[in-house]
């Protein structure tokens, strides 16, 4: 034991090493954004480039609020991702329920079956969904749009759900069947609590699918009332003339709502995908 | 009771709410407004309720989605409805790449807006396979005779007019005149590439600036590649359309490329055309192709002292040596009207553009990126109160230099080296495609022979491009 | 440790309840599964239909070709290649993924000061779209002004390119933009199964003088096996379709050519050579790779099943 303390001393050295680095990798590419996002356009092309702004500047963000729609992007976001998550997480919950507490035939084939789904590249059936999503009227609609990206969240998050309703003890139902509950109470009162951090990495993950994506925003969506933030963000990118500072200070809007989020969410998201993980 | 479709009302909101032209809600307010009035008439016989008005909504995609831009067009479409209460104008500004692809989705489903901007080479193959509409009622309407005639030259096909050119702008050699200054060169001088690759090294300080910034994205590359052929007495396709890409002019063009490319970024081959022009601005390089609103780009990140046309020089484009004259990228984007929409909003779409054409709404729009978006009047270049506007007053030299490319008629559209290459059907095919992008990386970056790359991107073009049009 | 997921047997049972329950059991499943398969299953379709038909897609009209797209396209040497540039990338970011990402859940795995602060900053990347995550690396790594290039020439670094955004090395970065993303996707997985793993197990292998690294391999990778399993699953088939990143670093052109990837190819045969058709075909064809290498992986790696269908 007394041999031990400086390697002790030289792990915990290592241990540091090893968190600063990942610190780094991660948030490096974040302060360069808000350092960018923050200099005068003059200096942001600057070489060799500065690591801190001489003159800090709210030019960018000024313009960002002011003469772009970036905050009607953000709310069409934030809407569609929303309403998405609600319905992957009720159709889900409710699948996964019975794919593990009822029995019937072809019960384990479906959550493979719709793996399946991940296999065609996204960006081949842009068409074909266009089609579809005109001809039933859903195009220029967060709705239509929300149900696409719903096509996309619920295989993976009824695998989740899947996973985790099965770690779920079946006792606790029955007691609850017992006293007289029926289906539906001992769903929203004993499995639905316990299957709650579950549930909340399944939303995280589809609000995730719903908040990044371009290509089918782009399609399905004209008109500038309905953009959402990557299809509003990518626009900024075709103006007369681009700039970075406002693209950086957009980035940095984007990404402080997420990291302050995950900060917030992250334990309940590690518990949810562990007690899942469980079975997987 | 023959149902809700012996309403043509009916009929038309619900065909609209397919389409996606009305949001649900407003959809549901006009179905119950129709609707009650539906009852009624079927009670009473055939009375039409005078409250719900037939409204057209017309689909209008442009290529300027810049705020500035976006606003003129805004404030424009609200004092025509102003004046219209039956027609809703849905304007929307997207990227080109972007447009292009919502094109697709929306041609395959039939469904395509009722008007857009396009390229020279879309209204040859569109027009050919009856999807636009011509008009010459527009164009005369707006006033042939005031229009530059080499703007209307190419939207002429068999003596009509198939659109109608929304702004248009040349593309220049811009250049520094202080660098020039610093190196003692006289870029005036330059008449043959040779001159001009005499002058390179000496503006080439690497890694402070280079000589020459160029974009490396297919898009781009495709340009340099007509405009370089052209300036050097060539041709991409010869009458038929077949590819002629192991021609001697496009071979020396090749050979020219790899010499120049000494000068450039190394990272060239992964640039935007947008990132050349912010090295040009910042004074990472001495050189750059580039259109008007480059003056913007000079306002964003160029030193405040330096943001002038002293500076920031048009410089000549030089000829190749199988050339004579040098030949440049006219920027025509014509409006088009799509023949699949209802004759109503074909009809609403040309009273808007007249609308927008007017003396007051046009100026507007042009002076939304004062130095890039020219207007089609030749007038204008007369008028005190277009040419007094500060920023083309400030830019007067490169108004000068596009207005001077117009005049000698060698400004002409993408991939248009000879003017009847403008005919060749799968001209925009080849200009969407990477293939002359790979031939010129395959000679440039990765060291092919220049004939044997050519030879392979014939072949391509031969294969994948020219016999599939022929199927499809 | 697993609780096997039985049917609940429902006290006071009636007679014939168990088509019943069956019944009621699919009618639950019925709003996913017509979720799911009404927004994939006429796009696959259409695919299908459209991989035989020569169409221009800037043009209504199809006409019948029958198998010529995909003769065509296994006679193309620019689709192997790109089958090739797509495994490459698939499997290299893949694997720097897996890597990154138990290498952070390792780190992060036992708590210590600011240990929420670390977590929350290791998993954010994954949420930055795209768009952004794409532009914000190329101007780390442009080489005019690029802080990364800077930073590395500073520090003398030899072997150093003067631009990475470049045919020999955008490959690099691409799969570096990639890892950074979707790391964070392996790293909660794989922490949140660190966090299920009994302490006793360890107690038991450091009574038995194990030393760290034996742990790691005896103890840590066997309970990590499923989890690891699933993940490689999903990334790799995640990766090998992945679009939007490859296609906005590189723009399937210039330097983008070394990066041109199945799915890119795919997309230009689409939209850019307007080969819709072609484009329906050859997405058909790499559904049919992924289909034939996950039935391998599958195969030769089967995931602990636990469920038997009834």
């Amino acid at each position: 034991m007394r041999s031990a303390r400086p390697t002790a001393a030289g792990a915990a050295t290592l241990a540091w090493g090893l968190r600063l680095g990942l610190f780094v990798f991660c948030a490096f590419p974040l302060y360069w954004m808000v350092v960018s996002s923050f200099k005068a356009s003059p200096e942001l092309l600057a070489s060799p480039p500065t690591f801190f702004p001489h003159e800090w500047e709210l030019r960018a963000y000024r313009k960002l609020f002011y003469e772009t729609n970036f905050w009607t992007y953000f709310q069409n976001t934030v809407v569609v991702a929303g309403l998405t998550t609600l319905l992957v997480l009720v159709a889900g919950t409710i699948g996964a329920y019975s794919l593990t507490r009822y029995r019937y035939p072809g019960r384990a084939a479906v959550a493979r079956t719709m793996l399946l789904a991940y296999m065609f590249p996204p960006i081949i059936l842009m068409v074909p969904l266009f089609l579809l999503a005109r001809n039933l009227g859903l195009t220029n609609s967060r709705i239509g749009l929300a149900l696409t990206y719903i096509s996309f969240a619920l295989p993976y998050a009824l695998w989740i759900l899947r996973a985790f309703f099965q770690s779920i003890p079946l006792d606790l139902e029955h007691a609850a069947l017992i006293d007289g509950a029926n289906r539906a109470q001992a769903l929203l009162h004993v499995v639905a609590p316990l299957a709650l951090p579950g549930m909340i990495a399944t939303a995280i993950f589809t609000f995730i699918v719903a908040w990044n994506d371009f290509l089918f925003a782009l399609v399905l969506i004209g008109v500038d009332e309905l953009k959402t933030l990557p299809v509003g963000v990518n626009d900024f990118f075709h103006m007369a003339v681009v700039d970075w500072g406002l693209i950086m200070a957009a980035g940095v809007m984007v990404t402080i709502p997420a990291l302050v989020f995950f900060i917030a969410v992250q334990r309940y998201l590690i518990a949810g995908w562990g007690a899942g993980g469980l079975k997987g | 009771m023959n149902g809700w479709q012996s309403d043509p009302r009916l009929v038309r909101l619900v065909a609209e709410r397919r389409e996606g032209a009305l949001s649900r809600r407003t959809f549901l307010a006009r179905l119950a407004g129709t609707g009650a009035g539906l009852a009624g008439a079927t009670l009473v016989g055939g009375a039409r309720p005078a409250g719900a008005q037939k409204r057209v909504v017309v689909t209008m995609w442009d290529t300027e989605p810049n705020p500035a831009t976006r606003a003129a067009v805004k404030a424009i479409v609200e004092d025509f409805q102003k004046l219209h209460k039956d027609i809703e104008i849905r304007a929307e500004g997207m990227g080109w790449g972007d447009m292009d692809r919502k094109l697709q989705a929306a041609m395959a489903a039939k469904s395509p807006p009722t008007a857009s901007h396009t390229q020279t080479y879309v209204v040859t193959s569109f027009r050919a396979k009856g999807l636009i509409e011509p008009v010459d009622d527009l164009v005369n309407a707006v006033g042939k005779d005031r229009i530059f005639p080499s703007v209307l030259q190419w939207l002429e096909y068999d003596g009509r007019f198939w659109g109608m050119t929304h702004a248009w702008g040349a593309d220049n050699l811009g250049g520094r005149g202080d660098l020039a200054r610093e190196a003692g060169v006289n870029p005036q001088g330059w008449k043959t590439w040779d001159d001009w690759l005499r002058d390179l090294p000496k503006l080439n300080k690497a890694p402070t600036y280079y000589a020459l910034s160029m974009a490396g994205i297919p898009f781009f590359v495709n340009e340099d590649v007509y405009m370089w052929t052209g300036s050097n007495g060539g041709r991409l396709f010869d009458d038929q359309g077949n590819p002629q890409l192991d021609s001697r002019p496009v071979i020396e063009m090749l050979e020219f490329w790899k010499k120049v490319r000494g000068y450039m970024p190394s990272g060239w081959a992964s640039h935007d055309y947008l990132e050349t022009l912010s090295a040009w601005a910042s004074g990472k390089a001495a050189q750059c192709f580039m259109w008007g609103r480059t003056a913007g780009y000079i306002d964003q990140y160029a030193p405040a002292d330096k943001r002038n046309p002293d500076i920031f020089q048009m410089w000549p484009k030089t000829i190749g040596p199988s050339g004579t004259k040098p030949l440049t990228q006219f920027d025509n984007e014509p409006w088009v009207i799509y023949a699949d929409a209802s004759a109503d909003e074909k009809a609403a779409a040309k009273e808007f553009l007249k609308f927008f054409f007017k003396k007051e709404n046009y100026r507007r729009y042009c002076d939304s990126v004062p130095v890039h978006l020219l207007s089609i009047f030749k007038e204008d270049f007369q008028d005190a109160s277009y040419l007094g506007h500060p920023e083309r007053k400030r830019w007067k030299p490169w108004l000068d230099a596009q207005v001077r490319w117009v005049e000698q008629g060698r400004a002409h559209p993408l991939l248009v080296c000879d003017p009847k290459e403008r005919l060749v059907p799968w001209l925009g095919d080849v200009a969407a495609a990477p293939i002359l992008a790979d031939m010129v990386m395959a000679v440039v970056e990765r060291g092919r022979d220049p004939r044997v790359a050519a030879k392979e991107a014939n072949e391509k073009i031969a294969r994948d491009i020219i016999g599939k049009a022929k199927k499809a | 440790m697993t609780v096997h997921a039985e049917t609940l047997a429902v006290p006071g049972g009636r007679v014939s309840r168990g088509s019943r329950e069956a019944w009621i059991g699919l009618g639950l499943l019925l709003p996913a599964a017509v979720l799911v398969f009404a927004f994939t299953l006429f796009p696959v379709g259409y695919n299908l239909w459209l991989g035989f038909q020569a169409k221009h897609a800037l043009r209504p009209t199809t006409a019948w070709v029958g198998l010529e797209n995909y003769v065509q396209i296994l006679q193309d040497t620019d689709f192997w290649r790109s089958v090739w540039v797509g495994t490459v990338y698939a499997v290299w970011s893949t694997v720097l993924q897996i890597g990154t990402g138990v290498a952070g859940a390792l780190i992060l795995h036992r708590r210590f000061p600011g240990c929420d602060f670390l977590r929350g900053v290791a998993l954010f990347p994954y949420m930055i779209p795209t768009v952004i995550a794409v532009f914000v690396w190329r101007w780390l790594m442009n080489d005019l002004y690029g802080v990364v290039p800077y930073i590395l020439s500073a520090l003398h670094i030899p072997g150093m390119p003067e631009a990475w955004l470049a045919h020999g090395t955008i490959m690099l970065v691409l799969i570096a933009v990639s890892v950074w993303t979707f790391f964070p996707f392996v790293l909660v997985n794989v922490l949140a199964r660190l966090q299920t793993i009994p302490p006793e197990l360890y107690d038991a292998a450091r009574v038995d003088g194990a030393s760290p690294l034996r742990q790691f391999v005896h103890v840590t990778l066997p309970q990590l096996r499923n989890v690891l399993l699933i993940v490689v699953l999903l990334r790799g088939i995640w990766m090998f379709t992945k679009f939007e990143v490859p296609w906005l670093l590189g723009f399937g052109g210039g330097a983008g050519e070394a990066i041109r990837t199945l799915p890119v190819f795919t997309y230009q045969r689409s939209f850019t050579y307007y080969q819709a058709g072609m484009g329906a075909a050859l997405s058909n064809v790499m559904f049919a790779l992924l289909l034939a290498v996950v039935t391998i992986y599958l195969v030769a790696f089967p995931p602990d099943v636990e469920e038997q269908d009834a």
